[in-house]
């Protein structure tokens, strides 16, 4: 069941939440769209599911080849899960997890035995059995959120769309619920849109990340593509930690501070170049190796790898990400003299910008 | 969370608020029950069980569950438009619920009287159906539900805001329509605030005094309420009479006002949250 | 930001709810509050000022205002300090004493006049002892003021106590380790946070007070010209079938119910 969004745009009042989005899911793919709050990320997700519709005119949503763009969500069989589960609370978690099925019209509603066994199989696929009988107010968030699934998928629906499903959750809970979901995917293989601002969770539960900002999709790949060959500048800065330099690309090469790299692009004039922390490698100063020569200002060695932060003699502020053992060989604290080597760059082309960087 | 007595007042404001409210509510009050109990308990359960009495509880009670269920119902109507839909004077329409709260008792019992009366506004049109409306129960229920309108309207709307509308999408994307997303999520959801609030506009209707007293015509066996039969007993100076009656009616409020707390209580446990 | 909006009805379902609504309020609330006004100038304006000028009208007027002056100041003392004493401390009964406080409300205001008489009437507790010192409560006007100041307690203390207990203690107690004393605290850091909900509890607290019927019915004695407020003055015209003149001084307590909303509404709209 692919999900193919062509060209939606829309509008709230004033300001433009979609612009000429197209986006393709296919078949039993599990696709994170991630990107910062205003991005147009769930916006996306609403008009999948439809409760949102494109402006007029401005897009269609197909799932599996045919048009829903004027279905009504209750008939496009899609499920859904919100952040803050919208469990119904004056019911058990049995009949949440049959509603849909209760709400069926009368030709296609199953029998009473038939409904309590397909509930009872789906708590057992969440792993709630035994449970049938609680409240949700006598749940734990990550429970509730496992009945908020059962529900959805106890409809059979064609995909699947949760909308940041564990904001509201502890840090270990969403670990372990992440890593739950992905393995029921591997399972079920329900083709799935999950919307999220967590890096983390879009990189490590899905297939393609769809990587969105103010209303438009910067890049679609697989995670490590994402990651490691952005290419956008608003990939680079949204994906994880990284440092930036002011430099001049010219004749195959990119200069910044006192490195000149050779780079294959096709660039000429003022270039941004991107670092990320990991990238770089530090040896003691001085040395022949080109690099940034650069005085330790603190060292966080409290977690698995250490951070440094230092001075370039240029001024700038760098942060470079090493391994322990590298800090205790190089003896890493402050005002030491270190030189700091970048292994891999990404370089896009433009002056330096004053905003926010 | 426990706070510090840092703050000072404690003492004076406490010991002032506790005095002024023993000497101007609680001392007059007892002074009901003790008056009461020097009545032995034959002829007080003569006082509040001759037929002219029983008469006023059955108008009394019938006419007050009658308004609060109308404004149950009602109530929920205009709660919903006030909370879901935006219109033109949406402020205007809001604000003029509070109206039986400000307005005096024996101003809405003369206006109320004059539109039913059968020449009035109103009553003019219901006369030749038949329907009379003044000086009769119905009369009465009328005015009770002029006074209780506020209670549910009041009660609902909170609770209708906090509704989070990704329930409704919840149902919505389940496959349920409408009117079965009303029925099986939202009409449970709110049951509780509905009957609380119906339940407040009853025990208030139970005392109503002023509204009343004007459109019922005050026909013993027949268009008597409770409050005004205590009115009678008193001018007839017969204050024990009078007291054994004022007696059963604060037992009613009270208990009417116990199983609200009752089912708010049931419902926290139930759902988890208040109603 | 997106705005979310519910999901909703088809426009002929809304169209019924709204008109149902509408109707319903209408006819319950708006017919009756224009039918004050309507009824009291059907004789003209002249008619209107004459009855309103009346000597008889002048002094229920005044009594109810004098009523007020007395009843309301004392309850806003009164709500202000149990609000403090609730609202800013932790203590053992807290919850018994708010419910102590709404008993007034809960009481049927026949009752709230009953329990007077039976305290200084004639034949009631002080009764003997009012007597032997000339004093009389009851069918005259300490009678009433007393039952008003009753029927109203709750009002300033029901605005004041919710929204002072949201509002923690916090900034008093900045205040306090500042070194300014209680009353310093009260007026200058306490008072501007909460003189929206005061307001609106004193505005209430008079609309109750000098609309109180029931009550006061009972204490009063309804002896003209000396014991009437303006309700009780509206009974008799009414009952006298002067239709116009109940009207006419109807329709002042009207006109106060709906200054009583205004104010409401902007003191909701200026707090939010």
């Amino acid at each position: 069941m692919s999900i193919e969004v062509t060209a939606v745009s829309k509008t709230f009042g004033d300001s433009v939440v979609l612009r000429d989005v197209s986006l393709v899911v296919p078949d039993g793919e599990l696709a994170a769209v991630l990107g910062p709050s205003g991005s147009g990320k769930t916006t996306l997700l609403r008009i999948v599911a439809g409760l949102d519709q494109p402006d007029p005119g401005r897009g269609t949503v197909r799932l599996d080849g045919e048009d829903v763009t004027d279905t009504p969500p209750g008939q496009r069989r899609v499920g859904l899960v919100f952040q803050h589960y919208a469990l119904f609370r004056h019911m058990s978690v049995f009949e949440n997890v049959a509603f849909g099925l209760r709400v069926l019209p009368r030709a296609g509603r199953p029998s009473a035995s038939d409904l309590r066994e397909r509930v009872t199989r789906l708590l057992h696929l969440v792993q709630l059995d035994g449970l049938a009988g609680r409240y949700p107010h006598q749940l734990s968030g990550g429970q509730r959120q496992r009945v908020a699934l059962a529900r959805a998928l106890a409809i059979e629906p064609r995909v699947l769309l949760l909308d940041e499903p564990f904001g509201a959750l502890d840090a270990r809970v969403r670990q372990e619920l992440r890593r739950w979901l992905r393995r029921l995917h591997d399972e079920l293989h329900v083709t799935s849109i999950l919307v999220t601002h967590d890096q983390d969770e879009a990189l490590e539960v899905a297939d393609r990340v769809v990587v969105m900002n103010a209303g438009a999709i910067e890049q679609v790949d697989s995670p490590d593509d994402v990651f490691h060959r952005p290419r956008t500048e608003f990939v680079v800065n949204f994906l994880g930690a990284v440092n930036r330099f002011a430099g001049q690309a010219q004749h195959g090469r990119v200069t910044f501070g006192s490195i000149a790299l050779p780079h294959d692009h096709a660039l000429e004039g003022h270039a941004r170049v991107f670092v990320r922390p990991h990238d770089f490698e530090l040896h003691a100063a001085p040395n022949g190796h080109p690099g940034v020569t650069a005085t330790v200002l603190r060292v966080h060695s409290a977690g698995p790898s250490v951070r440094v932060e230092l001075l370039a003699v240029s001024g700038e502020t760098l942060t470079v990400e090493v391994s322990h053992e590298v800090q205790r060989a190089l003896d890493l604290r402050r005002g030491r003299m270190v030189v700091a080597t970048p292994r891999r760059i990404q370089v896009f082309a433009g002056p330096p910008r004053t905003d926010a960087w | 969370m426990k706070r510090p007595s840092a703050l000072p007042g404690f003492g004076l404001t406490l010991g002032c608020a506790l005095s002024y409210l023993g000497l101007v509510v609680l001392i007059p009050l007892s002074a009901l029950f003790v008056k009461a109990a020097t009545l032995t308990p034959a002829r007080f359960w003569l006082s509040i069980s001759d037929a002219r009495v029983l008469a006023a509880y059955r108008l009394t009670f019938g006419a007050a569950f009658a308004a609060a269920l109308v404004n149950a119902v009602f109530g929920f109507l205009v709660a919903w438009m006030l909370v879901r839909y935006d219109f033109p004077g949406r402020r205007l329409v809001d604000a003029i619920v509070d109206l039986p709260f400000a307005l005096p008792t024996a101003v809405s019992g003369i206006a109320l009287t004059t539109i039913y009366s059968s020449q009035g506004w109103i009553g003019r049109f219901l006369e030749p159906l038949g329907i009379k409306t003044a000086f009769s129960p119905t009369g009465v229920a009328l005015a009770l539900t002029f006074v209780g309108l506020p209670f549910v309207v009041r009660t609902l709307q909170p609770v209708l805001q906090d509704l989070e509308p990704e329930l409704e999408e919840a149902a919505a994307s389940l496959g349920a329509t409408r009117w079965q997303t009303f029925a099986r999520v939202l009409l449970p959801a709110i049951l509780p605030a509905v009957l609380t609030g119906a339940g407040l506009a009853f025990a208030r209707a139970l005392g109503e005094y002023g509204s009343v007293v004007f459109i019922s015509g005050n026909m013993p066996m027949q268009t008597e309420i409770t409050a005004l039969l205590i009115v009678t007993r008193l001018e007839q100076y017969d204050y024990a009479g009078a007291t054994a009656l004022a007696a059963v009616m604060l037992v009613a409020s009270f208990a009417v006002l116990l199983t609200i707390n009752g089912l708010q209580w049931w419902s926290a446990r139930r759902h988890g949250q208040a109603a | 930001m997106t705005t979310r909006r519910p999901l909703t009805e088809p426009a002929w379902a809304r169209r019924i709810v709204m008109g149902i609504a509408l109707a319903f309020l209408g006819a319950f609330l708006v017919v009756p509050l224009v039918a004050v006004f309507v009824e009291a100038l059907r004789r003209g304006v002249g008619a209107y000022l004459d009855s309103l000028a009346d000597g008889a009208a002048l002094h229920a007027i005044t009594l109810t205002l004098v009523t007020a002056a007395i009843a309301v100041p004392l309850n806003l003392v009164f709500g202000v300090a149990a609000a403090w004493a609730l609202a800013k401390f932790d203590f053992t009964g807290r919850s018994v004493l708010i419910a102590l406080i709404d008993l007034p409300l809960a009481v049927s205001p026949v009752i709230s006049g009953l329990v007077f008489v039976l305290l200084f009437g004639r034949q009631g507790w002080l009764g003997p002892w009012l007597a032997s010192h000339d004093l009389q409560v009851i069918f005259a006007v300490p009678g009433i003021v007393v039952a008003t100041t009753f029927v109203t307690v709750p009002f300033v203390a029901r605005q004041l106590i919710p929204l002072m207990q949201a509002q923690g203690t916090g900034a008093e107690e900045a205040a306090a380790v500042l070194g300014a004393g209680g009353w310093q605290t009260f007026r200058r850091v306490t008072l501007p946070n909460v003189k929206w909900a005061l307001l609106s509890g004193v505005i209430l607290c008079n609309a109750r007070a000098m609309g109180e019927f029931g009550a006061v019915s009972v204490v009063s004695g309804h002896i003209r010209e000396q014991t009437n407020t303006m309700p009780l003055h509206v009974e008799i015209l009414y009952n006298e079938y002067n239709f116009v003149a109940a009207f006419a001084v109807a329709s002042l307590l009207a006109g106060l119910a709906v200054l009583t909303l205004a104010v409401k509404t902007v003191t909701e709209w200026k707090s939010s």
